[in-house]
């Protein structure tokens, strides 16, 4: 059983969360566009220092880490794919081995991907290859910021629907960032609200 | 014709390339990435060799390199000669002169390359360093390699700087654009009309071959 995440942090004028947890499994954070959901997953990513705070996994309190010893995983909403590497390569980044890598992309069902550039993806294939390329860096804690939001609704739910089982495989404490109602109600186990920087359990 | 300046230009503009390459893209990556008290003042000193008469630069580079400077003795004491009036001096003398082109073009290059690109490499485990070697200077090569040419073609060229901190000494200072200037005194007008035809016909093939590299393309190559 993995531990659970732990999250207070403040960001003058853009959060303001007080003692978010968040069990293994995907937690899905919703609310308005600017309630300060993505910079929620920059601070706990350690991307962005916030004005004060804590961010823990069980004991281990992540916040007094750079972000590359937190293994914290985040697919950004752009994927942020590297342009200069094949999908492979992408996902091997942080990855164990190559071959582990391609066993990452086989479970996202894109290893036929596997030699092509990012500019020459789907945008459903670069969403299999970015989640992917997370989970191959076996983090201990996953986010998601709005990880299907380029695709057309149909799509954007059966695209999320499979790679949520493969996450919910993995079992890791997973926040999953979403404007969308109806996608916060279909993606997650678990609601979370946030607007205008505070958090309520739904 | 001698060939000899136009091979020894090559020679030091070469090595000053390398130099400020080396140099020019570690100060253009610090700069690119963080903001500190004065840094706006530090910019402008490291690109002020750009505009500034190369008999100032030659003058300052004298006074920190010459013979009675800390730094000039304590050269000449490790390996027994010093640096100005010598081939090395050459060097430092267009390094400095090809210094800011590789700064600006590399600050640019590497300030272009999307932060989340970085944000992701460091959450997937990448140190700063890694991620400098394996992300932002990928992405930035290109406009890193016309800094440099661009960097060597100023080095090629440079007569003023040269001639005050290495002189004009033939076979060992007297690069390509100081022996035309003797050609032209000593009224050997062939030799200035070949060495300066050469020179043209460099600058701008350099020219051309950075316009290549910074033409705009598509990821994905």
């Amino acid at each position: 059983m993995g531990s659970e995440l732990f999250v207070t942090a403040r960001v003058k004028g853009r959060l303001d969360v007080e003692g978010l947890t968040v069990p293994p499994g995907v937690t899905v954070l919703f609310g308005p566009s600017g309630a300060g959901k993505s910079t929620c997953l920059s601070v706990i990513a350690g991307l962005l220092e916030p004005d004060s705070g804590v961010v823990k996994l069980g004991d281990v309190v992540l916040s007094a880490l750079p972000p590359h010893r937190r293994r914290v995983a985040l697919v950004f909403q752009s994927l942020a794919l590297f342009p200069h590497l094949d999908a492979l390569s992408n996902v091997a980044y942080g990855a164990r081995s190559r071959a582990e890598a391609l066993r990452w992309l086989e479970r996202t069902r894109a290893a036929h991907t596997a030699s092509r550039r990012p500019a020459e993806l789907s945008g459903g294939e670069a969403q299999r290859v970015a989640l992917a390329r997370a989970l191959a860096s076996e983090p201990k804690v996953l986010l998601l910021d709005e990880p299907f939001s380029a695709m057309d609704l149909k799509l954007r739910r059966e695209l999320g629907a499979e790679l949520l089982e493969v996450v919910r495989g993995v079992g890791l404490p997973t926040v999953l960032v979403t404007h969308d109602a109806e996608d916060a109600a279909a993606f997650g186990d678990r609601r979370v609200r946030l607007e205008a920087g505070r958090v309520t359990l739904l | 014709m001698n060939f000899e300046p136009l091979a020894l230009s090559f020679q030091v503009a070469l090595l000053a390339a390398l130099v400020a390459g080396v140099v020019g893209v570690g100060v253009g990556g610090v700069m690119a990435r963080t903001r500190f008290v004065g840094s706006g003042l530090l910019d402008a000193l490291f690109t002020a060799p750009m505009v500034l008469p190369p008999t100032v630069l030659g003058y300052y580079l004298l006074v920190a390199l010459g013979r009675q400077s800390v730094i000039g003795q304590a050269y000449e004491q490790l390996f027994g000669s010093p640096i100005v009036f010598t081939r090395v001096g050459a060097v430092v003398a267009a390094s400095v002169a090809a210094f800011p082109f590789v700064v600006k073009n590399a600050r640019a290059a590497l300030e272009a390359v999307d932060v989340r690109l970085i944000g992701a490499a460091r959450t997937l485990g990448a140190s700063p360093a890694r991620v400098f070697f394996t992300v932002e200077l990928p992405l930035s090569v290109g406009g890193i390699a016309s800094g440099v040419t661009l960097g060597f073609a100023r080095a090629l060229g440079d007569f003023g700087v040269t001639l005050m901190v290495a002189g004009n000494i033939p076979g060992l200072t007297r690069t390509a654009s100081l022996a035309i200037y003797d050609a032209v005194e000593g009224g050997r007008d062939a030799d200035a009309a070949g060495l300066a035809a050469v020179m043209v016909a460099l600058a701008v093939g350099l020219l051309w071959s950075v316009n290549r590299l910074t033409r705009p393309r598509r990821h994905g190559f």
